[in-house]
């Protein structure tokens, strides 16, 4: 207390103001303060501290006087329309805060902040709209060089020409995107968009891009996945995905021939139930970074100074998009690096868990029996393993002749396998000759599921014209496989046919008469109708079906489908016969009409007959739905 | 053919004549009203012959469609054809209605060439279907063309089963359309299509499918894939589109454009201007080019052109071009002022070159470019407005919508009388009055609203008059659901333009009745509309004209103004505004009087209009 007294009396001529705090801990606790000596301001004749309370400073204060080692930047606080810096240092164990009236300097200041925003948001806006005009003339560059090097014959030295022409304007695309990208950020404008998806194909889409980047260096890339606790979660999946490409591409580049770029994927829980939390660490083998710039990496246009990294391209705008992008969607970046060792990046981020898989897919796949081929006896088992866990036994084939000989023993015992789950390269064997021979001999019985860590679009037109009726990205996740293999249970395809419209299209339970003379016709309206579970009663003509309806219970039928022509009573006679009838849901019982015949004053005759509708000949499933939801779903009227 | 079927094709080619318009303007319209009757009654003949064919011969085939014999289904089959015989429609949803119908006969008897065909065939009568929708900037069948041609390419897998080269030409052809009913406004759907012609241009250059099918015209597949391809360009000025798109748009502009060359060169003629600059557009949209670089092409090919001539190109260059060449300028709004004196320019020659059109005032592809321009109309406040455009140069080109717009503009504005006497506090809320008293006061300018709300309000039917002149027969009910979306089109031109704005709501509206409760659209709701009781009104005096008036393209008699009346009366409350159907006996001597000789002088003054006076 007695040196901040010492210390008052120093400053007070200087027009000073002297608090002093006692630290405790998380908090702090004003000890001292003199306010006597300085004049000239009302402020002074109170307890400065008081005031400050009053003008609603005083938290910013004690929490920065808490912090103090965190100060970068003098602490200005406002009292009416004064500004005072406070300047905090230790002294004989207290924290002692000397504020000024720093008004004048403030606003100098302020206003030269201001400008200085002001020439910053010009800047984004300036890099912003020169990126995207580059942008435009350079993708003509890039397309016209690439059309220039698909010619043939082109002579060698123009051809040497083209290459630098492509490295280069590659180059410069890249420049273009980052430039246009941290401007985007700077600006505001890149918004999150998040929606569900499942990580498997946001990794498997990852994979394909930093794979071709790892062996063009010749990097050993190698990928492994922790515990997951949910795959499928709420996430911007394209800034996901440039946050772990961004780290994996530095990494790769940075990375000299022969050397590692490893990546960990972990779902973990979160401690609120809604959430979990992605954990994504890319490790590498590099050069390695300084300390000195370790603390610089995530500032814009920042790169390492060193004449090995000076002939890496780049802008350093790459790690300050990865940090605003993960900061944007709440998460956090760390990063470990050593000169010459190599640099290790860590990000958490909180995501929004997708609905859990429903247990009803295993115990359709309960017992169910499959072949995979697989050379990898790593990867084979850890399927096998996988597909244990959904309760289904697996055979495993190394080879296509072990594949084969596993095929003909089931065809000899009787039994058929669920499906054939296949990698696309295996040693020995034309895969796609291989999978046609399956298709041709086993027709479409056996689901045949390709393992693939290619880019699907690229390989589709190949492999499904061989016969493949699903695709599976590698690494495989559980969630993914599953769901595709439900989807061929007799349960699955059923809930595939129906999952659209479920909510609004299950009838079951309700009757109908489907009035029709021509029996094929009738057969295809029941097949059609039978997708919707409903009671179905058939008349074969007008006055079947006036009787049919004299015969049930009222209200039992829900709705008469009517054939226009049709024998010894037509549709329209038949509607008016039983309006006419003497019973309560003669007038309510909707009569749609069914015919070819859509003329308007038609359909305006057989509404004045009393029917209620009318659906066009030949019938199809999508009007079939509209009209059975019109009367007897929730637009029922 | 059938002998109903060459009846049914013979009556609508009569219809079709008896309906074209083109030609000189009359001069005398008393004369031609009665010409237009007996043709009308001639018309009306025809259809009710045309629906009884059907009624009693194709109807039944087709409610049992599974029952017929081979022979029968191939002579349908025939009849759909030579209906919509590729561009040239006869009668498009019945084609369509057939085809559908023989698609379930094919799959059920497994017949499989003929399923390929039909799936085809099916799929392209829904695009022209979808094309009439899409001028309201709608895409309903979308989806169906695209699960139709798909199935169709899918037998891609059975090629080599199938042994007719022209079947096989239909899966080349399926795997070309396959996303020919997506436009290019969003991005997925763009990229659909940018996949689809990737995929069915590898297989078209695939030299084994060449060599399995040597008779299939290749070159005309890949050449329409490349121009398919070009109108990516669309795309890509709405900002979407990759590096990958751009080389592509760029191999296939060199292709397309050296074809062309090629071509030019064999018939010794120019290069088509409009693939010319297409070509230019590429340039600019992939960046070898600029803008200004763009516009001066355009302005070039336009200073080319010939003032006189009414040929389709000449059309084109002389209408057509100014439109485009506004639509560029608003790329970069700084040019919309810089190049105004070079557009208004363009705009006036429109003016000029419509004027003096000899003979063939009534060309419906003169309309439709007109229509065309719309859609990039850029209005200065010196130069012409789109409201005059509308009024003075277009509407007047189908004489029989104008006669129905005038006139309803004309008893619009003498109900709008009658009620601004007799309840100005309807109009609380339109043209920024707040009471009654300053309702009255803008008396006249709620007439003039009220006249041009009516001679606007149906606008959209105009994009719709080529399908009503199709109209061979009574309309079936998917007609109908395309009629209705005359609606949205009119919306859609009116809310282009500042001048034209204030009336996009009563051409959306004008269908949908008072209580809410039935016509259409179901978008618009009355309560949102800030000036509803002139829709109110509009729609009212919109009725009563065109029952008057008849439609025989709707089925529609003509009914006396007496019973025109009635029928809105019956409905007072809820189709109509009651308000406003209470004012009809008021005005029924001023009603009465305007009928007299109304219809008369609105197509006068149509006539008047299209010899060039009154713009």
């Amino acid at each position: 207390m007695e040196n901040a007294v010492n210390l008052q009396k120093t400053w007070e001529k200087a027009g000073v103001w002297v608090l002093a705090f006692a630290v405790e801990e998380n908090t702090c606790r004003l000890v001292y303060q003199n306010g006597d000596t300085v004049a000239g301001c009302p402020a002074w004749q109170e307890d400065f501290f008081d005031i400050l309370e009053q003008a609603g400073e005083a938290d910013a204060l004690r929490r920065a006087i808490v912090n103090q080692e965190n100060w970068e930047a003098p602490l200005f606080c406002h009292i009416q329309d004064r500004v005072y810096s406070a300047v905090p240092f230790d002294q004989s164990g207290l924290r002692i805060c000397i504020m000024q009236d720093a008004t004048a300097y403030y606003r100098e200041n302020q206003q030269r902040m201001e400008e200085a925003v002001m020439a910053n948001r010009a800047k984004t806006s300036f890099l912003s709209e020169i990126s995207h005009d580059i942008r435009t003339p350079m993708n003509a560059i890039v397309g016209m060089t690439e059309i220039a090097m698909m010619q043939e014959c082109v002579p060698k030295r123009i051809e040497d020409c083209l290459d630098k022409i492509k490295t280069a304007s590659d180059h410069m695309m890249s420049l273009l995107n980052e430039v246009l990208d941290m401007s985007r950020i700077e600006s505001g404008k890149v918004v999150l968009q998040p929606e569900e998806i499942d990580l498997a194909d946001l990794l498997h889409e990852i994979l394909i891009v930093v794979k071709a980047q790892a062996d063009g260096a010749r990097v050993d890339f190698g990928l492994q996945i922790g515990k997951m606790e949910r795959e499928n979660v709420w996430v911007d999946g394209v800034r996901l995905k440039q946050i772990c490409l961004n780290l994996l591409s530095n990494a790769v580049k940075f990375t000299p021939e022969g050397g590692n770029v490893r990546m960990f994927w972990e779902v973990l829980k979160d401690k609120n139930p809604d959430f979990v939390e992605l954990y994504v660490r890319v490790q590498d083998t590099g050069m390695g970074m300084s300390e000195e710039f370790l603390s610089r990496i995530f500032t814009p246009f920042e790169r390492e100074q060193s004449t090995t990294i000076s002939k890496i391209q780049g802008t350093g705008l790459g790690m300050a998009i990865t940090k605003n992008l993960t900061e944007m969607m709440g998460g956090r970046i760390t990063v470990h690096s050593k000169q010459g060792e190599g640099t290790c990046f860590e990000i958490w981020i909180p995501l929004k868990a997708g609905e859990e898989c429903e247990d009803v897919r295993k115990v359709a796949l309960q017992h169910k029996r499959v072949l995979v081929l697989d050379g990898d006896c790593g990867r084979a088992d850890s399927l096998a393993q996988m597909l244990q866990g959904f309760g289904m036994e697996a055979d495993l084939a190394k080879d296509a002749q072990q594949a084969a000989d596993f095929m003909n023993e089931a065809v000899f015992a009787e039994w058929d396998y669920f499906a054939f789950l296949t990698v696309e390269k295996v040693e020995g064997v034309e895969m796609v000759l291989f999978l046609q021979e399956i298709r041709s001999r086993f027709g479409n019985g056996l689901p045949i599921v390709l393992l693939s860590e290619s880019d699907w679009s690229q390989i589709e037109y190949l492999f499904t014209s061989s016969g493949v009726d699903a695709f599976v990205p590698l690494p495989l996740f559980a969630n993914r496989l599953l769901a595709e293999l439900y989807g061929f249970t007799e349960a699955g395809k059923a809930a595939n046919n129906t999952a659209q419209n479920q909510e609004d299209s299950d009838f079951s339970g309700r009757k109908l008469l489907l009035v029709e003379d021509n029996e094929i016709n009738r057969e295809i309206a029941v097949e059609l109708l039978g997708i919707y579970g409903m009671d179905i009663e058939t008349a074969e003509n007008g006055m079947e079906a006036v009787e049919l309806f004299e015969r049930s219970a009222p209200f039992s039928l829900d709705l008469i489908l009517m054939d226009v022509q049709m024998p010894v009573l037509d549709g329209l006679g038949a509607t008016q016969a039983i309006r006419r009838l003497n019973r309560p849901d003669a007038q309510t019982v909707p009569i749609v009409a069914m015919t070819a015949n859509a003329f308007i004053e038609d359909i305006q005759r057989s509404l004045d007959a009393g029917m209620n509708g009318h659906l066009s000949k030949p019938l199809d499933l999508e009007q079939m739905r509209d009209c059975l939801k019109r009367f007897l779903g929730r637009e029922s009227v | 053919m059938k002998e109903y079927q060459e009846t049914y094709i013979k009556n609508l080619k009569r219809i079709a004549q008896l309906a074209d318009l083109s030609g000189e303007v009359p001069l005398d319209a008393e004369g031609f009203l009665r010409e237009r009757t007996k043709k009308q009654e001639e018309i009306h003949r025809l259809q009710e012959t045309n629906t009884q064919l059907l009624r009693k011969f194709l109807m039944p085939v087709l409610d049992d469609i599974i029952s017929v014999g081979e022979a029968e289904a191939e002579s349908l089959a025939e009849f759909a054809q030579c209906l919509a015989p590729g561009v040239k429609q006869l009668d498009l949803v019945l084609s369509h209605d057939i085809h559908n119908a023989l698609i379930v006969y094919a799959r059920k008897w497994k017949r499989r060439d003929m399923l390929i065909r039909e799936l085809y065939l099916c799929a392209m009568a829904l695009y022209y279907m979808q094309n009439f929708m899409s001028r309201a900037g709608k895409r309903v069948y979308s989806w169906k063309i695209r699960m139709m041609f798909g199935e169709a390419a899918s037998y891609l897998k059975y090629y080599d089963e199938i042994e007719d080269p022209e079947i096989r030409g239909y899966i080349h052809r399926s795997m070309a359309n396959l996303t020919l009913g997506d436009g290019w406004e969003d991005e997925e759907s763009g990229k659909r299509k940018v996949q689809a012609i990737r995929r069915s241009l590898q297989v078209l250059t695939d030299p084994v499918y060449q060599k399995k099918t040597p008779s299939l015209p290749w070159d005309a597949f890949i050449y329409k894939s490349h121009q398919g391809r070009m109108t990516a360009i669309d795309y890509m000025r709405r900002g979407y589109g990759d590096q990958e798109l751009v080389r592509e748009m760029m191999e296939s502009a060199g292709y397309v454009r050296e074809k062309q060359l090629q071509d030019s060169i064999r018939k010794g003629k120019e290069p088509d201007v409009r693939w010319t600059l297409e070509y230019e557009a590429v340039l600019y949209h992939c960046g070898i080019k600029t803008l200004p670089d763009l516009l001066l092409e355009l302005e070039k090919a336009y200073m080319a052109r010939k003032a006189e001539d009414y040929s389709v190109d000449g059309i084109w260059q002389n209408i057509y071009l100014p439109g485009l060449y506004a639509a560029y300028l608003s790329y970069e709004e700084k040019y919309l002022s810089k190049k105004k004196e070079v557009l208004c320019h363009m705009y006036r020659m429109v003016v000029r070159y419509v004027r003096n059109a000899p003979n063939n005032q009534l060309n419906t592809n003169l309309l439709h470019t007109l229509i065309a321009i719309l859609s990039s109309f850029h209005e200065y406040p010196d130069g012409i407005s789109q409201k005059d455009f509308l009024l003075n140069l277009i509407a007047c080109r189908n004489p029989d919508i104008y006669a129905r717009l005038y006139m309803t503009g004309k008893v619009s504005a003498l109900l709008m009388e009658e009620a601004l006497r007799q309840t100005p506090q309807t109009f609380v809320g339109s043209l920024s009055c707040a009471t009654p008293e300053q309702v009255r006061a803008k008396g006249e300018e709620f007439v003039q609203y009220a006249c041009e709300s009516g001679m606007l309000h149906d606008i959209g039917a105009i994009l719709f008059a080529d399908m009503m002149a199709l109209a061979g027969r009574s309309w079936l009910k998917e007609e109908r659901k395309m009629y209705a979306y005359h609606v949205y089109a009119g919306q859609r031109i009116l809310e282009n333009c500042e001048s034209t704005r204030p009336y996009a709501m009563t051409a959306l509206g004008h269908h949908r009745y008072y209580d809410g409760q039935g016509g259409y659209p179901q978008e618009y709701r009355r309560e949102d509309n800030p000036d509803q009781a002139v829709t109110d009104l509009v729609s009212m005096a919109g009725f009563i004209v065109s029952q008057y008036c008849g439609g025989w393209e709707r089925g529609i008699s003509p009914h006396s103004l007496e019973q025109a009346v009635a029928l809105v009366e019956k409905n007072a409350g809820t189709q109509w505004n009651p308000v406003f159907t209470g004012l009809l006996p008021l005005v029924g001597q001023e009603l009465k009087d305007y009928f007299s000789d109304g219809q008369k002088k609105a197509y006068e003054k149509a006539f008047s209009l299209l010899k060039g006076e009154g713009i």
